[in-house]
């Protein structure tokens, strides 16, 4: 990789041809043509003048990128879906089972809400936004009442799942909490992307499905295309649709056994610590539990790489990168080396481990803050 | 628009269905040869046979207990492995 970027500097090519150089290089070692295409895809969607995001704007990004990034992965996936129909004994879920349906429509909805929110910033007030995420998310519930977890093995929690209306309102609310939660952690170059691609890894590795091998793909290539450039995040539309389609998929994991809720849980243990911990950081200081601020973890982590690297891109990506495999990179490999199957309960110590880190890292940042403001 | 921007979207295109090609080939050797641990079931067929893997065994199921959507009792007809298996309730729900 050094020669190559070596290479690219000494033919003197600009910074932007060099990274979409760069970018095709390890799309095309990955995936060949396939994912040189979905690379050219994205430099063209990230040109496009609507849905641009300016630096002030986004999280901790410091150059002018494009909204639109989930609404490529949208693009690709639907291109692969179909032509895989047509082309092949392929049947896609939502043809054959009326559950994959109600699912789907469930995702299309949330990537719409999403959609509307990155050609329109505020265009729902955030009130709005959380009731149509209920009403989807509950009806999908309703519609498809096996995703309602019956036993979690935490006490306390096992008691009210026995009452179906609970269960069904209970699951509701953390099913809008996780997707406001998967939004809100995207704020740093390869967080959420990392996060997704692992996640579609461990789904195509444990179920094979075509669909998650798309997205597999899809999500792999959007995470070298995000952490190289920095000129396309996932916006609203993926965030949200890809945390619908984690949080289907993941419940539907969970109810049939496959996966345990603590292997779940540590697979995407950041943006659910990141949330709690934002809301309680918050409420705590008299704020609105749902006010942007840059007391996340990955801001903190932030600050300090900016000052050790030069490029701030390069800073922005690490922070990313350096959070989503500490976290659901550190459970892959446990899972893909065999450490333990997906449905054991002993995930609870990865997850006890990601809580620890976090907790650790917050405590510290907070005191080099407060050194730094001279507090004692 | 520039005819850089036009090679490109040309490229991508190109390059994007040659993708979709590839995959829809390696989706069909996969439902004839490979499944991973997944069985496709193909429910245009009128017995509702679905095709998957059991290791590196590829195998045809014929779908007896045919009641709802879901896989879950299968009869294996063809392939080294004889008998019956039971196949995990997600395997249908790709």
């Amino acid at each position: 990789m050094l020669i190559v970027t070596r290479w690219l500097g000494q033919a003197r090519l600009s910074k932007t041809h060099s990274k979409i150089a760069l970018m095709c290089i390890i799309a095309g070692v990955l995936y060949g043509l396939a994912g040189v295409g979905v690379i050219l895809l994205m430099t063209l969607m990230s040109f496009l003048s609507v849905g641009r995001d300016s630096p002030v704007s986004h999280g901790i990004s410091v150059v002018e990128s494009s909204r639109l990034g989930g609404v490529a992965i949208g693009i690709l996936f639907c291109a692969y879906i179909i032509g895989l129909t047509l082309l092949s004994p392929y049947t896609p879920g939502v043809i054959r089972l009326e559950r994959e349906l109600y699912l789907w429509l469930a995702i299309l909805a949330c990537a719409l809400l999403g959609f509307a929110e990155d050609l329109k910033p505020d265009f729902l007030t955030p009130v709005l936004r959380l009731a149509a995420k209920f009403v989807v998310l509950g009806s999908l519930l309703w519609a498809w009442p096996e995703l309602v977890p019956a036993k979690l093995g935490v006490i306390g929690v096992d008691a009210l799942l026995q009452f179906p209306l609970l269960a069904w309102a209970l699951t509701a609310v953390f099913c809008v909490g996780f997707i406001n939660a998967f939004n809100m952690a995207d704020g740093a170059n390869g967080l959420v992307p990392g996060i997704a691609a692992v996640v579609c890894t461990v789904f195509f590795m444990e179920y094979g499905r075509p669909a998650d091998g798309i997205l597999m793909f899809i999500c792999t290539m959007f995470l070298v295309f995000n952490v190289i450039s920095g000129w396309f995040f996932l916006g609203d539309t993926g965030s949200y649709g890809l945390g619908a389609i984690i949080l289907g998929y993941g419940l539907n994991g969970v109810a049939a056994g496959d996966f345990s809720i603590w292997f779940m849980v540590a697979l995407l243990a950041y943006p659910c610590l990141d949330f709690v911990g934002s809301v309680v950081r918050r409420v705590s200081v008299g704020q609105s539990p749902f006010a942007a601020d840059n007391g996340h973890l990955h801001n903190h982590l932030h600050q300090r790489l900016k000052i050790a690297l030069r490029s701030k891109v390069m800073a922005n990506s690490f922070t990313g990168l350096l959070i989503s495999g500490c976290t659901s990179g550190l459970v892959l490999a446990g899972y893909a080396g065999g450490w333990r199957a997906a449905n054991s309960g002993d995930w609870v110590w990865v997850f006890v481990f990601e809580v620890a880190m976090y907790v650790m890292g917050m405590w510290l940042f907070a005191q080099r803050a407060n050194k730094s403001a001279g507090v004692v | 628009m520039s005819i850089v921007r036009v090679v490109l979207s040309l490229a991508a295109v190109s390059f994007t269905a040659i993708g979709i090609i590839q995959s829809a080939e390696l989706s069909a050797l996969d439902v004839q040869s490979s499944g991973i641990r997944a069985a496709y079931a193909l429910p245009n067929l009128p017995e509702r046979i679905a095709v998957g893997i059991v290791g590196s065994q590829v195998i045809t199921i014929i779908i007896e207990n045919g009641r709802d959507t879901i896989i879950q009792e299968t009869a294996v007809e063809s392939g080294s492995l004889q008998g019956r298996i039971l196949v995990n309730q997600s395997a249908g729900s790709f």
